[in-house]
């Protein structure tokens, strides 16, 4: 009888402990639970109405109509598509490089011990806070020709002649625009090169100077390399980010001067909310998402190669 | 000292403070305090009213705020109804409207944008209310617009207004002439003269690419001769052809001002108020802008300013019996919702009658500064200039093609005028790409419907 109530105990004992553990393993799901219901409502299932969405034409009053793959096959035929993401690739092109450019030349500025560091850091962080309709209308009247601060100061020092006309010359414009998007964003960039610097061991530099290596030598062959994680999450970042812009040309230029700063996002709103193909929209919206990806993916493998890292 | 906080009590804090948010949010915000104009009394509707109580709601490009004396008005005249005033502004009234209607929500009364009432009207989401007993209420022109396939789908609102060449007297006086310019050839003569000065012939804010197709509107009425809308039709029905001689001519019009140099510098760069700028600073003679500007003018203190209005000039090789017309619209359409619940649709006309009776229309129009009032007793503003537009411009005002074109070909209209007037396109270039997009569309199903 005792036997059996021990047997009995015991195995209560073990079913409570393996309650108690799989409770246990549990608890870290249920305090994410929330962050996933969130992700879940206002992520995932968008995602996938838009996959349906995709499939049909509705233009907001008459009930949609499913048209197959039609909306996907209408991208070829799409005469403004191809010159929207020649827009982008020029625009990517132009932020890519300069932000992570400037970004990095800054982190390194900063990294050094300044009198007032912080003060610097938080400076030149700031744009990033900003809204991009302050920054937009901010830099469209910097821009402006009559009474802007940049064509003004270039007519002051005698280059009246050669001010542009900034967002109104289809030669101009997107320059202009990449030249915001650089300001807004490199303060994000220069912060993640320089978190990235301070993991850099002194003592390599140390190795360097003893080993007379200049400061050209040393950036080339140990920050630079040791960087090269930081660097392939600053240029997928800015890279993405470049692909998909649109506040920037919708605030200040709303794809003009005659579509020079037309991007694909653009596009997408236009064809959607202007033209009122939702279905169009978002098989638009989803062919760039996959572009985004591929670029991404291809862009992360290429710099991935023969990489280093602090830790080796 | 240091006092240490544990995770759990921060998730706490956290949560605590995120259901304060969350209720803090639920909650009905306060009631703006109704703003000038001062308000007229309700008065009593013609016919019933009905017996409904409870919420209606009237969906409007206006915001609740300039309205609030206005919702008191209609509350005060129907008891128990609980008007909802929705905000929508016209440029993103489509996914507003969409999103609402989706849903489920209620919708009663629509107060659109007159570009928006085709849409609605062919969409059929708008009631046909031709069988109204107070059509002599409103001025024929205001009624007409509304009219599409022989019904009337909603009631105008509010002032009759348009764009219209502003022009600074001061500026022209300098140049040695005293009377009201009226072609494009006299404008041309004078404009070396004006930029000698340091004054531009014309400025304009190019860079909202909205505001270019008003410049079709007026050449193209030109050019056919006073038939644009009709030929408007014709082109949309696939009668013509957007590359008919007619409209690239009408497109010419815009190259000639941007050819001869009549823009002032950086035109397709400039946004409202930095078109406006230069215009109140003598800087520029003239202004193509909305009427809405008198009531800008008279505002402020502008010495360098002395201004009138005139139709838009008459241009090169036109006719002399083409009259010059200029483009503007008939108010708010005012509509019933198609799907309104049967006891709210008594209430609804109630309403659309005490909306857009003389009292609330005056009100509406003194709001608005609008020179010409959509109903027919009513004088909608003793400004002079107002009264001149009233007088020389309002009875040759056509209404603004971009309420007949898809919206398709309006953003086509407007990207290829910019590019005329950067001079990167010719314009028999635009009508060919303005066309194949209106060709595109008619292979994609688009159908016109009169």
């Amino acid at each position: 009888m005792a036997g059996s109530l021990y047997v009995e105990a015991k195995h209560l004992l073990k079913r409570r402990r393996s309650f108690a553990r799989w409770w246990h393993s549990l608890t870290p799901f249920l305090w994410v639970l929330p962050a996933l219901l969130l992700y879940l409502v206002f992520k995932l299932v968008p995602m996938v109405g838009g996959l349906g969405l995709s499939l049909v034409r509705w233009n907001g009053i008459d009930p949609p109509q499913f048209v197959g793959l039609q909306n996907f096959e209408r991208m070829l035929s799409d005469e403004v598509l191809g010159p929207a993401l020649w827009n982008n690739i020029r625009y990517a092109l132009g932020t890519v490089v300069s932000k992570n450019v400037l970004g990095l030349f800054l982190a390194l500025l900063i990294n050094q011990s300044l009198r007032g560091r912080e003060v610097y850091r938080t400076a030149l962080f700031m744009p990033v806070v900003m809204s991009f309709v302050v920054v937009g209308i901010l830099w469209a009247w910097l821009y402006n020709d009559q009474f802007g601060l940049i064509n003004n100061l270039l007519r002051i020092i005698g280059l009246g002649s050669i001010a542009p006309d900034w967002l109104g010359d289809t030669r101009w414009a997107m320059t202009s625009l990449i030249i915001v998007d650089v300001w807004k964003w490199y303060g994000f960039h220069m912060v993640i090169y320089l978190a990235g610097l301070q993991t850099i061991p002194v003592e390599l530099y140390d190795a360097g100077l003893v080993d007379g290596a200049g400061r050209w030598r040393r950036f080339w062959n140990i920050t630079l390399p040791l960087l090269r994680p930081v660097v392939i999450v600053n240029v997928t970042l800015s890279l993405m980010g470049a692909l998909n812009v649109f506040e920037i040309p919708y605030i200040m230029t709303e794809g003009g001067p005659a579509n020079s700063t037309n991007v694909l996002a653009l596009h997408i709103y236009i064809q959607s909310f202007k033209f009122y193909r939702m279905g169009y929209g978002a098989a638009l919206s989803y062919a760039l998402l996959v572009l985004v990806s591929v670029v991404a993916l291809i862009q992360i493998k290429l710099m991935s190669r023969g990489g280093h890292s602090a830790e080796e | 000292m240091s006092s240490k906080i544990s995770r759990r009590q921060v998730l706490r804090a956290l949560a605590l403070s995120g259901t304060g948010l969350a209720l803090a949010a639920c909650q009905v915000p306060a009631a703006p305090a109704p703003s000038a104009p001062a308000s007229p009394q309700p008065e009593p509707q013609n016919g019933a009213t009905g017996t409904y109580q409870g919420k209606f709601v009237i969906t409007s490009v206006r915001n609740a705020d300039q309205s609030a004396p206005l919702i008191q008005a209609i509350e005060e005249a129907h008891p128990g109804v609980k008007v909802e005033w929705r905000f929508m502004p016209s440029e993103r009234f489509v996914e507003l409207f969409t999103a609402a209607e989706v849903a489920g929500d209620q919708i009663d009364v629509m107060d659109l944008n007159g570009q928006d009432l085709r849409r609605y009207a062919v969409g059929g989401k708008l009631m046909d209310l031709s069988d109204i007993s107070y059509k002599d209420r409103f001025r024929e022109v205001a009624i007409r617009t509304y009219t599409i396939g022989g019904k009337l789908w909603a009631l105008p609102r509010g002032g009759i207004s348009g764009f219209t060449y502003l022009i600074n007297k001061k500026a022209f006086e300098r140049v040695g002439l005293d009377k009201e310019i009226s072609t494009y050839d006299e404008l041309k003569v004078v404009a070396p003269e004006l930029k000698k000065l340091g004054i531009a012939p014309v400025t304009h804010p190019g860079k909202n690419i909205y505001l270019w197709p008003v410049w079709q509107f007026w050449s193209y009425a030109q050019t056919s001769k006073n038939q644009s809308i009709e030929n408007t039709i014709k082109t949309l029905t696939g009668e013509m052809k957007f590359t008919d001689p007619e409209h690239v001519a009408a497109l010419e019009a815009l190259h000639d001002y941007a050819v001869d140099g009549m823009f002032i510098d950086s035109v397709n760069s400039l946004e409202g108020d930095a078109a406006w700028v230069p215009f109140t600073q003598g800087k520029a003679a003239i202004y193509y802008m909305h009427t809405s500007r008198i009531a800008a003018y008279r505002g402020g203190e502008f010495p360098e300013l002395d201004m009138s209005l005139i139709p838009p000039l008459r241009h090169v090789n036109v006719d002399d019996a083409v009259i010059r017309q200029n483009p503007g619209g008939t108010g708010n359409a005012l509509g019933i919702y198609a799907k309104i619940k049967p006891e709210r649709e008594t209430v609804a006309r109630s309403i659309i009658d005490l909306m857009t009776s003389d009292t609330w229309v005056r009100w509406s129009n003194q709001q608005a500064k609008d020179p010409v009032s959509c109903n027919a007793n009513v004088q909608a503003s003793d400004d002079e200039l107002a009264l001149k537009y009233s007088k020389e411009c309002s009875p040759n005002q056509t209404t603004y093609l971009d309420w007949l074109w898809p919206p398709e070909v309006t953003r086509a209209f407007q990207e290829n005028q910019q590019a005329i007037v950067a001079l990167t396109k010719k314009p028999d270039e635009a009508a060919q790409s303005i066309q194949k997009v209106l060709d595109d569309l008619y292979k994609d199903g688009y159908r016109f419907q009169t």
